[in-house]
């Protein structure tokens, strides 16, 4: 196991260095570069003599392969630079920003697997009957509908006119923890029906065609209770595709929290990314990029890892 | 939940030759959909302790459905009629979850894959052990000396490390053996063994049919042998039973049916086999069957058949070849076939002219 652990980082560490390339370049992608971001208002009123002053305090004359030096070794001592707009240190914008964002994701991973993965058991289980049938009726809705238009319903009628939740606002879990979960209720929802559904889909497929091999026939033919032969022997083979799911319904939510933190007003890193972006204030781009980026490399090395732990077959591939 | 007490099962171990199994006027039809499919018409076969039945015929013909049937494990679609016994119990009439007491404890199955009729995520061990407790209460202990036993018991050298390991890790003829073992480990009187050699190479199939003979002698099991290799069933069985597109067309003890078969179709199939001794180029052929649905009335064999005559337009009954003995075959011309197999066979079937005449003596006019 320590092997296939050492193997696997052996290919993430590579991942990591080039996202922090990509989010370091960044600076050089935007329009003007970064001293004309830094200073906002165009290069026009400032003196050639000026601009050379500035990129030597923020070490742009340096040679490009000693800038991404240096930033590196700052991102690694906890130095993401300063932001434009508030002149404050990023990471004392961005900590208390994490927390929600991280709720909301980490919430809709959780209510997803259960009930996604709950529904997709129950597909395959039930195939060809009307439970099974709704359930698959059921996904099908919930992968085809906008999350922006269910975003919308959920906070008008769930929060406006039925008022089961807050429609728009955010409680720190520090403050209140019922407060926190009301606030959080709606958009979590909003997140997992997409995500459930797709996880019900897949797990419904690779229950059914495990339930459909040989092994799981000659477990009737040995008189196994049902509820075995679901659970144990046809689950086990249906939790790889689970953990596969996981990193990519993690990238897929970190794209819907933008838009479900604007909509329903909850100060996390997908507010904070959009008002930067429209600021300018690169660094704070930088670091929530690097920081996603970080945290999918690190998820994709724990979904392998889990994978090989619950697979025999790959553990063997791996290690030989 | 249910308040019906399930009859009492038998548990004292079978006396050597008793009945154990007993299939009778077995119907099976599928329905999927609009269209009917019948898969048995009218099959009667029975199983005794320490006895072999081979099953032959070719793919569809209902080998495997006769089994499945047995065990309960048909498709929702299927409609199944006739009767079932196991040792006085009905079982086509008992529900699924009585039947499941019976599944594993009293009969078990074996299937052709060998590899893959093992779960790939879960240990042999743990796998053998959730069989072996399904039906027994006991300790874990307990089921552990069972499995071990049983692992014994198919001639698995190491049974430890085998316990230990993943499917994947073990050859085609090993799994066989611990498939064996966990149908087994329960103490089923019954092993309805479906193709159970067909993956596996030359030399392990002999040792898996020698293990599973050693089987029957050692705890008087019954043994549903289905194969459509008469190799195969030759070397194992003490009787056969050769099935035709839902029929049994020909039954009786291994040597005799396959020494002189009675029925043109189980000459065909003999006449398929390779043999080290003839010097042929080609195997023979049997016709297609294609378009081969106009027989509805008379023989269903009637339309592959060499040997056909006129009155084979009504359906032939399983009838005894020489009264008195326990062979049986579906065909009104059974004794022409059978004198022309016991002078030899192969060649072309003999003419409308030896019908009926009791078979006493080699008395066609023609070779």
């Amino acid at each position: 196991m320590s092997r296939i652990i050492l193997r696997r980082l052996a290919t993430s560490i590579p991942t990591i260095i080039v996202s922090t390339i990509l989010v370091f370049a960044l600076r050089y992608l935007l329009p003007g570069g970064p001293v004309e971001a830094m200073l906002g208002g165009g290069t026009g009123q400032y003196t050639a003599k000026q601009i050379a002053a500035i990129e030597a305090r923020l070490g742009l004359n340096a040679p490009v392969p000693v800038q991404y030096w240096h930033w590196l070794t700052g991102v690694l001592h906890g130095n993401l630079g300063t932001s434009f707009y508030s002149q404050q240190p990023v990471t004392t914008v961005i900590a208390p920003r994490v927390i929600p964002s991280l709720e909301l994701i980490i919430g809709a991973l959780v209510v997803s697997t259960v009930i996604g993965g709950g529904l997709g058991i129950l597909a395959a289980v039930k195939r060809g009957h009307p439970a099974g049938r709704a359930v698959q009726l059921g996904t099908g809705l919930g992968l085809s509908v906008p999350d922006f238009w269910l975003a919308a319903v959920a906070a008008g009628v769930l929060g406006l006119t039925w008022n089961i939740f807050p429609a728009v606002g955010f409680t720190p879990l520090s403050q209140s923890l019922s407060g926190n979960v009301d606030t959080l209720a709606l958009p979590v929802l909003v997140l997992s029906v997409v995500t459930g559904s797709f996880l019900a889909r897949h797990v419904s497929s690779a229950m059914a065609s495990a339930l459909d091999s040989p092994y799981i026939r000659s477990a009737w033919a040995m008189g196994l209770p049902p509820r075995k032969i679901y659970l144990v022997c046809a689950l086990r083979n249906a939790v790889a595709p689970v953990i596969t799911f996981i990193p990519l319904a993690f990238t897929a939510l970190v794209g819907g929290t933008v838009l479900v933190e604007n909509i329903f007003a909850i100060p996390g890193l997908g507010t904070e990314i959009v008002s930067s972006v429209s600021n300018e204030d690169y660094p704070i781009v930088q670091a929530i990029v690097l920081l996603v980026g970080v945290l999918v490399a690190v998820l994709n090395l724990l979904a392998d890892i889990a994978l090989a732990f619950f697979d025999p077959r790959i553990r063997n591939a791996i290690s030989e | 939940m249910r308040g019906r007490r399930a009859p009492a099962l038998p548990q004292a171990a079978p006396a050597s030759g008793e009945e154990v199994l007993r299939i009778d006027r077995l119907e099976v039809e599928f329905s999927g959909g609009p269209a009917r499919t019948t898969a048995l018409r009218g099959v009667d076969l029975t199983l005794d302790a320490g006895r072999v039945l081979g099953l032959a015929g070719e793919s569809g013909c209902g080998k495997t459905t006769s089994a499945l049937a047995a065990m309960g494990l048909l498709s929702r679609g299927a409609v199944v009629r006739g009767s079932i016994s196991y040792r006085g119990t009905e079982l086509l009439t008992l529900p699924e979850k009585e039947l499941r007491r019976y599944r594993g404890r009293h009969l078990a199955m074996i299937f052709q894959e060998t590899t893959t009729a093992l779960n790939p995520v879960i240990r042999v061990g743990d796998q053998l052990m959730m069989a072996a407790r399904t039906h027994v209460a006991g300790s874990r202990t307990e089921a552990r000396d069972r499995v071990l036993a049983a692992l014994a018991d198919v001639r698995l050298t190491d049974p430890e490390r085998v316990m230990a390991s993943y499917p994947h890790e073990l050859s085609g003829g090993m799994c066989q053996r611990i498939i064996i073992a966990m149908a087994l480990s329960c103490g089923s009187r019954i092993l309805f063994a479906d193709e159970p050699t067909t993956a596996l190479d030359v030399s392990v199939q002999e040792e898996i049919l020698e293990l599973i003979r050693g089987l029957v002698t050692r705890r008087q099991l019954a043994v549903l042998m289905i194969s459509h290799d008469l190799a195969v069933l030759a070397d194992v069985c003490d009787d056969i039973a050769v099935m035709y597109r839902g029929e049994i067309v020909e039954s009786g003890p291994a040597a005799t049916v396959l020494g002189g078969p009675a029925h043109p179709y189980t000459q065909a199939l003999l006449d398929c086999l390779p043999t080290l001794r003839g010097h042929q180029d080609s195997l023979p052929e049997l016709p297609s069957a294609a378009g081969d649905t106009a027989a509805a009335q008379g023989c269903r064999y009637l339309a592959r058949c060499p040997w056909a005559t006129d009155a084979c337009q009504a359906p032939p009954p399983l009838s005894p070849v020489v009264t008195g003995q326990p062979r049986m075959s579906r065909c009104w011309r059974s004794a022409a076939v059978l004198a022309h197999a016991a002078r030899g066979g192969g060649g072309e079937p003999d003419g409308p002219g030896t019908d009926g005449a009791p078979v006493t003596s080699d008395d066609g006019s023609r070779g």
